[in-house]
């Protein structure tokens, strides 16, 4: 057990390692030069080479590399072409906001994916499971922010219940993270979904049902739990999502966050504060991977047992 | 094989690809997977249910009756693309100085935005960009991601660890992320748009075609020809890759949607296409400040992606449904 912790632990390090050499390239060695494009089109060849040697990206790649492979160690992602200011320290600033949104929002999809999940198998066939799964699919193939939209016409312009925009407190936060939830519940209420139509027909039921459990019982208790356990696994692809879906919502709503903040800075063509934003959304990836997986081996024990038997 | 195990179960994270693309999958999704990984060398349709899965058996009635609207509505998306002069009642730049901002009425069917142009004449001339992207995206990611995922699979060892680890690599950083960074570093243009999402999506059709790839090779009729003789480009490509192609039509299918709103996101981020021809997800944008007082301008651009996206995911579905093994009476 210990072992494969520790192996996991090295796989997503090495994930980490080569996610951060992957951006670094995508940023630095695809066509397209930071000073050229901070200084401006009628800027003078002089003031472009200034300015590359000010920001260091003069250097040749690999030393640049080096250094900030060294740098991010270190816990420095770099500093800012624009306000000079740490990269950390300005993304350190954001992240809470982004926090608070992504959890909620994780946490109203779970709520949500199983409750519409469990209403489905209840009703299934009949029009409640339709109409749950003819909005899923609507909903999914929505544009996030575009529900979100829809939800400030309705909640905001029409009904005037909630503010559109603002950071404190936690009726601004109502809009988004419904938004983002309502999104992210979708996969999970088909996972659930199928996951207990498909557990009722298990052969463990109908040895529940010998030893004379009742059928309540049996639906919500053993069933459900397996449905659930499974959908664990979706977490930490739903964290990816929602990581890239709040660079959108954080937009719309004019919050503060890591996502927005990207997009700023993509609008000043700030390199090292972008690079170091979208570093923080894998490596917060990767870990929740990490620890889904984790997690999974000491749930379901299935995982284990055919793990050992079958590599080693 | 560990590799195989190793994948299967070792990380079930990683064999659910992408939210998009989870309900169609037709690789065994994790909840079976550990279950599953005994057979998984053999043949993917000998399923030990005695019954056809019920979850299909309830199929809805609903959505199978939308399937041949959805197909209507694909045409006249399609229509729109390819002749939109002849659909739309103005030109996209046309601009109504005396109706700025009017409501859908009889002359302007879906109002006007800011400009006075016809919000109904814009939805239309932004067709051809979703349309465009949709397309090249799947077909450039497909291609790469499918070519990757059956050598990765046929292959096995240390080819397979080193592609899929790659693979790895690329999933870790969140996708429209990494359609951001790239349209970035490219500039906004329709051509870089298309690349940048292609990029993005290619690891999800790797995956799922590796793990075909893996669960076909080792069945007699590749060893066979092995022994007659075929090399191994020649076994991928006349026997692994047909074998495949419903699952890459399905994914194709559910793909294009999926391009379709990455592209309308990264237009609305003002990183996609936003030079004067019309697209919906930049038309999203303008309509953004005019949200309060014009309705309008928001919702019939987003009305019009969210229909082609659930069009082209609903006969993914019915593609799905009709070839999905499991969902074969018997």
């Amino acid at each position: 057990m210990l072992r494969r912790i520790v192996e996991r632990f090295l796989v997503s390090l090495g994930v980490i390692f080569g996610a951060v050499t992957l951006i670094f390239l995508v940023l630095n060695w695809l066509p397209g030069d930071a000073a050229t494009l901070i200084a401006g089109e009628d800027a003078s060849p002089d003031t472009v080479h200034h300015l590359r040697v000010k920001l260091g990206t003069d250097r040749p790649l690999s030393d640049q590399y080096r250094s900030y492979l060294n740098g991010v160690i270190h816990g420095d992602l770099g500093t800012s072409f624009v306000t000079r200011e740490p990269v950390v320290r300005r993304l350190a600033a954001q992240l809470p906001s982004t926090l608070t949104l992504t959890f909620s929002a994780c946490s109203v999809a779970i709520l949500l994916g199983i409750g519409l999940g469990v209403l489905s198998v209840l009703y299934r066939g009949r029009w409640l499971d339709q109409l749950i799964q003819s909005l899923s699919l609507f909903v999914h193939s929505m544009p996030s922010f575009w529900l979100g939209m829809l939800m400030i016409l309705l909640f905001s312009v029409r009904l005037g219940w909630l503010p559109v925009i603002g950071n404190g407190g936690v009726l601004p936060l109502v809009l988004p993270v419904a938004t983002l939830g309502i999104w992210l519940s979708v996969p999970l209420q088909r996972m659930v979904r199928d996951g207990m139509l498909e557990g009722l027909h298990e052969p463990y039921v109908t040895t529940l049902r010998a030893k004379g459990l009742g059928e309540r019982r049996i639906f919500y208790v053993h069933v459900l739990r397996n449905a659930v356990t499974s959908t664990i696994t979706m977490l930490g692809v739903m964290v990816g999502e929602s990581l890239s879906n709040a660079v959108i919502i954080e937009t719309l709503f004019a919050r503060q966050g890591i996502g927005r903040t990207t997009v700023e800075a993509i609008g000043q063509k700030d390199v090292p504060v972008v690079q170091g934003a979208i570093l923080i959304s894998s490596v917060a990836y990767v870990l929740v991977n990490l620890l889904v997986d984790l997690s999974y081996t000491l749930i379901d024990p299935r995982t284990r047992l055919v793990t050992s038997k079958g590599t080693r | 094989m560990k590799s195989a195990v190793d994948q299967l179960v070792g990380a079930p994270p990683r064999a659910v690809p992408d939210m998009m693309f989870e309900a169609a999958a037709l690789e065994p999704s994790i909840s079976d997977a550990p279950r599953r990984v005994p057979q998984s060398h053999r043949a993917p349709r000998s399923h030990n249910r005695d019954q056809p899965s019920p979850s299909r058996l309830s199929r809805l009635r609903l959505l199978d009756m939308l399937v041949p609207v959805s197909l209507l509505l694909l045409s006249f998306v399609a229509a729109c693309a390819a002749f939109p002069g002849a659909i739309a009642p103005y030109l996209p730049t046309d601009m109504h100085t005396d109706a700025i901002l009017s409501q859908p009425g009889q002359t302007y069917w879906f109002g006007t935005d800011q400009f006075g142009r016809d919000v109904f004449s814009l939805v239309v001339y932004g067709a051809r960009q979703s349309v465009l992207i949709g397309i090249f995206a799947v077909l450039i990611s497909c291609t790469i991601g499918v070519s990757i995922g059956l050598t990765a699979g046929y292959a096995g060892g240390w080819l397979d660890t080193v592609l899929m680890r790659f693979i790895d690599i690329w999933m870790a950083i969140p996708n429209i992320l990494l359609a951001i960074a790239l349209s970035t570093v490219l500039g906004p243009s329709l051509v870089n748009t298309i690349f940048a999402i292609s990029i993005t999506t290619i690891p999800r059709y790797a995956r799922i075609l590796r793990g075909q790839a893996l669960s076909v090779r080792s069945r007699p009729f590749i060893e066979a020809s092995r022994a007659a003789g075929a090399s191994h480009f020649a076994i991928l490509r006349r026997h692994v890759l047909p074998h495949c192609s419903v699952q890459i039509m399905v994914l194709a299918a559910l793909g294009v949607g999926s391009s379709i709103l990455i592209g309308s996101g990264l237009s609305f981020l003002g990183l996609g296409v936003n030079d004067e021809r019309p697209d919906w997800g930049f038309l999203l944008t303008q309509g953004r400040s005019y949200l309060t007082v014009a309705w309008w301008t928001v919702t019939f651009p987003g009305l019009a992606i969210t229909s082609l996206v659930v069009s082209v995911n609903l006969l993914g579905d019915a593609l799905r449904r009709r070839f999905d093994p499991r969902s074969a009476p018997r």
